[in-house]
């Protein structure tokens, strides 16, 4: 008969076997499109791995792929903060107070449904064809988002825990850090989650449309040259440091500050 | 001091009609002494504790507490889940303040060292008893107790009834409970309050006997049961005019 696995040996072998399925899951979508390039046997208009890892091997020696990750990641970083920043403060304003959410959730709508184009466009004409610019377009279009979902978890803020904070007299920064930070941090999470995977793609449009540098300039370069090997080689570089940011950082910052409800 | 006077408390039902659930409460405590707010559930006595912590602005009347710290204990424990018994107990300190003795804290209310420990560890009779001592752990001037017995089996009710009395007497505090249960109201207070009727009023204001004389403290549970029968059913009392808070 078996031993019942203690708690060490049973989370260490949890661990490992979800790493193990996310990289057969990653294994197994490189095996589908070696494939798929194997089959349609047109090199020009759908490379296989090799030649695109090749590429990006050769771009990366050559200091042209770093430098423009670099570029297009610091956009990233920057709009990506302004962008939290501003739509956390103001959703957590909106979600305590209904006069506050009634002077700003008008202004949300509009940000939420005017195209990003239409921002980039504006944003170069008045600020100018410049790195503010382009990153102020995109914080202004990913607010919004992060806005109603900090928002929506300041509505879940527990009412009975609010009442100790107050018949204790707690101090505001007390309030804060102890009693509603730790309520908001799956909402700020999934925010940051979401908000990190569409900034960058946003970023793309911004530098296609008024940057001679980063990614988006990259990419539309070889659009033009028809190089599918390049655009590949740069979409999935990026890609991949997404997915360490979210797997490395994101994730085990989540799973560090929730770990008190896996104990209820 | 602590000068209570409602006069009215409404509240709005779901179809916008408003219904009064409080009318003329009128109570004051000097240090030392242990109210106990006595009726059915369901009558209004908890709506009577919020509003005198504060937390229903919206009333018709006047509190006035006492200077200095308040120390609640709510039905619900109320602690913070992600913190620690411990961190929960400290999270009440004034900066500045010595820092509390936890486990001496957690003895008070007659509990083991669990200081380690997340809230979801605990029963709900133990997680009572942290939110007891963290009420107590700020010193308070006044501890207002949402039937503070609920939960725990007579005889840890009775010892820590017992507990409370004897730190009311050494530090003056004022204690403001709760209870539908006659036999607790009288085991601990120094005066018994009695709510009847909807809205709900004082029907009584008395004070207990000293707690040695039993003749004295049966004659008077003996009368409070024959004046006000409601006293002596439990739970179905509630049902018809059961509060939204």
């Amino acid at each position: 008969m078996p031993d019942i696995a203690c708690q060490a040996e049973r989370s260490t072998y949890g661990v490992s076997a979800v790493g193990i399925r996310r990289a057969g899951s990653l294994l197994a979508l490189a095996l589908l499109w070696w494939v798929t390039a194997y089959l349609a046997a047109s090199p020009q208009r759908l490379p296989g791995p090799v030649p695109v890892l090749l590429f990006a091997w050769h771009e990366i020696l050559d200091g042209a792929l770093p430098w423009n990750v670099a570029i297009t990641l610091r956009r990233v970083i920057e709009a990506f903060i302004g962008a939290m920043l501003v739509g956390g403060v103001l959703g957590y304003l909106a979600g305590r107070s209904r006069r506050v959410d009634a002077l700003i959730d008008p202004w949300v709508v509009i940000a939420l449904n005017l195209p990003l184009l239409v921002v980039v466009v504006l944003a170069y004409v008045w600020v100018g064809l410049n790195d503010t610019a382009a990153v102020l377009a995109v914080a202004i279009a990913k607010a919004p988002t992060i806005f109603i979902t900090i928002r929506e978890g300041t509505r879940t803020l527990d009412r009975g825990l609010d009442e100790v904070g107050f018949v204790y007299r707690l101090s505001l920064s007390r309030r804060l850090r102890r009693i509603e930070w730790p309520q908001l941090l799956p909402y700020v999470a999934a925010a940051a989650r979401g908000g990190l995977s569409i900034t960058w793609k946003i970023v793309l449009v911004v530098e296609l449309l008024g940057r001679p540098n980063g990614i988006g300039f990259v990419l539309n370069l070889y659009f033009q040259n028809f190089d599918v090997t390049g655009i590949l080689a740069y979409g999935l570089t990026f890609a991949a440091i997404m997915l360490i940011v979210e797997t490395a950082v994101l994730q085990p910052w989540e799973r560090r500050t929730t770990a008190w409800r896996r104990h209820a | 001091m602590l000068e209570v006077d409602i006069r009215a408390k409404a509240f709005r039902s779901t179809r916008g009609t408003m219904r009064p659930v409080l009318r003329d409460i009128a109570f004051s405590g000097a240090p030392g002494d242990i109210l106990a707010l006595l009726g059915p559930s369901g009558i209004g006595k908890s709506t009577i504790l919020r509003t005198v912590l504060g937390l229903n602005p919206d009333f018709e009347g006047r509190v006035r507490l006492p200077l200095g710290q308040l120390g609640v204990m709510f039905q619900e424990p109320r602690l913070l889940p992600w913190l620690s018994i411990e961190e929960n107990l400290r999270l009440v300190q004034r900066d500045g303040m010595p820092a509390p003795n936890v486990s001496a804290l957690l003895a008070d209310v007659l509990l083991p060292p669990v200081q380690a420990l997340l809230p979801s560890a605990l029963s709900l009779g133990m997680a009572r008893r942290v939110a007891l001592a963290r009420a107590l752990a700020v010193d308070p001037a006044i501890l207002v107790l949402d039937e503070p017995f609920a939960s725990l089996d007579q005889n840890l009710a009775a010892a820590l009834g017992a507990r409370i009395v004897d730190r009311v007497r050494r530090c003056g505090t004022i204690v403001l409970l709760s209870t539908h249960d006659v036999d607790q109201a009288l085991a601990m207070a120094t005066r018994v309050l009695v709510l009847g009727n909807t809205p709900a009023t004082l029907v009584a204001d008395v004070a207990v006997p000293a707690h040695d004389d039993k003749t004295a403290i049966g004659r008077l549970r003996q009368d409070l049961l024959t004046r006000f029968t409601f006293l002596g059913r439990t739970g179905d009392a509630a049902s018809g005019h059961s509060l939204s808070e």
